[in-house]
């Protein structure tokens, strides 16, 4: 896959374009290479608004985010349920689900457990199809959720601390394997 | 309804219903069995139920505000993406009043039939209202540090929640 040959793209594609690129490049899970070949298919001051995430703006920031989503589930599939494009903008309405089996975020021992996602994305490409700007809407707090990393929605003082001394005995238990 | 037709209406939606909180506006521009898709519960069925969310929405966050970034459309499906600002003046997600100022960015898909929204997907991260809420450790903290902030956050919204009692039994008077 080379620049040359994917580039440039005629706006009639450019929905099945936003698909290739998040399913072959970025989600690839047999692949894990084929992340690097973002940056062929990248505009030069492409940005990414992730979820309100400040610190996953730049191309290579946004790599390591989907490395570390990776490592937490190493199984995790993406799915489009819907792709709309209007001029040079796609959007895909998507989810994923994935086991909870390596450090999620970096930060949370596994827990084994199917954690699944909803997801909105919107992609901004230049007159070529290089991706010019990129956002991802997703709910990351039901994620954490899930995996009981976060107390229920409501959940009573005497609940939020046992939670947290639960969590807090994980996560020493992790740290001596 | 031609696509400019629809980014219209979908602008005109989101300002008397996101923006202002108008909920008379859901009658007009929702179908009766609207399905929508939201954040952290079940799917929300019904125009009805829709009308109580917004409302318990707005209780808590008053002066919320809607600012459209950009309006997309085709073939009888828009999306939106936009920011949200506003100030926790009621209780949300079991959180007492905290006065906090919150902002937060959402993309919105909706499924128009006719001139009607039939079934909408709202996608935010709620991970950052708790943040400004501040009630969320910070997550490259050590285990020790997020239990102790934990423990930190109970005490602190317990003296919020008894505060906000106070001014509701002072208001009832």
């Amino acid at each position: 896959m080379t620049a040359d040959g994917v580039l440039p793209k005629p706006r009639a594609e450019f929905g099945a374009w936003v698909c290739e690129v998040f399913f072959d490049r970025i989600w690839n899970m047999a692949d894990p290479d084929a992340l690097d070949t973002l940056d062929e298919v990248a505009a030069p001051d492409l940005v990414f608004h992730i979820g309100n995430l400040p610190h996953a703006r730049t191309l290579a920031e946004f790599k390591a985010t989907v490395r570390l989503a990776k490592q937490g589930q190493p199984d995790l599939v993406y799915t489009a349920n819907e792709v709309i494009v209007d001029g040079n903008v796609v959007a895909l309405r998507l989810e994923n689900v994935g086991t909870h089996l390596g450090d999620f975020v970096g930060v949370f021992p596994p827990t084994g457990r199917v954690l699944r996602l909803t997801a909105l994305l919107v992609v901004r490409l230049d007159d070529d199809g290089r991706l010019a700007e990129v956002w991802q809407e997703g709910d990351f707090l039901d994620l954490l959720r899930q995996a009981g990393l976060v107390a229920p929605a409501g959940a009573g003082p005497l609940r939020q601390v046992g939670h947290a001394l639960k969590n807090l005995v994980r996560g020493k238990r992790a740290g001596r394997r | 309804m031609t696509e400019d037709d629809l980014r219209d209406l979908a602008r005109e939606i989101a300002d008397q219903v996101w923006h202002r909180g108008r909920l008379a506006a859901i009658d007009d521009h929702f179908r009766e069995d609207l399905v929508a898709h939201v954040p952290e519960r079940p799917a929300v069925r019904g125009r009805r139920a829709y009308r109580e969310l917004i409302l318990a929405t707005r209780t808590s966050f008053p002066d919320l505000r809607q600012e459209v970034d950009l309006v997309i459309a085709q073939s009888g499906t828009v999306v939106l993406r936009s920011r949200y600002l506003g100030t926790q003046r009621g209780e949300h997600d079991g959180i007492p009043p905290t006065g906090r100022r919150v902002e937060i960015t959402e993309l919105l898909w909706l499924r128009f039939d006719g001139d009607q929204v039939a079934e909408l997907w709202q996608e935010l991260n709620n991970l950052t209202v708790l943040d400004q809420l501040g009630v969320i450790p910070p997550r490259q903290a050590t285990e020790f540090a997020r239990f102790r902030h934990v423990l930190r956050t109970v005490g602190r919204l317990a003296a919020l929640k008894a505060r906000s009692v106070a001014a509701q039994r002072r208001g009832a008077k």
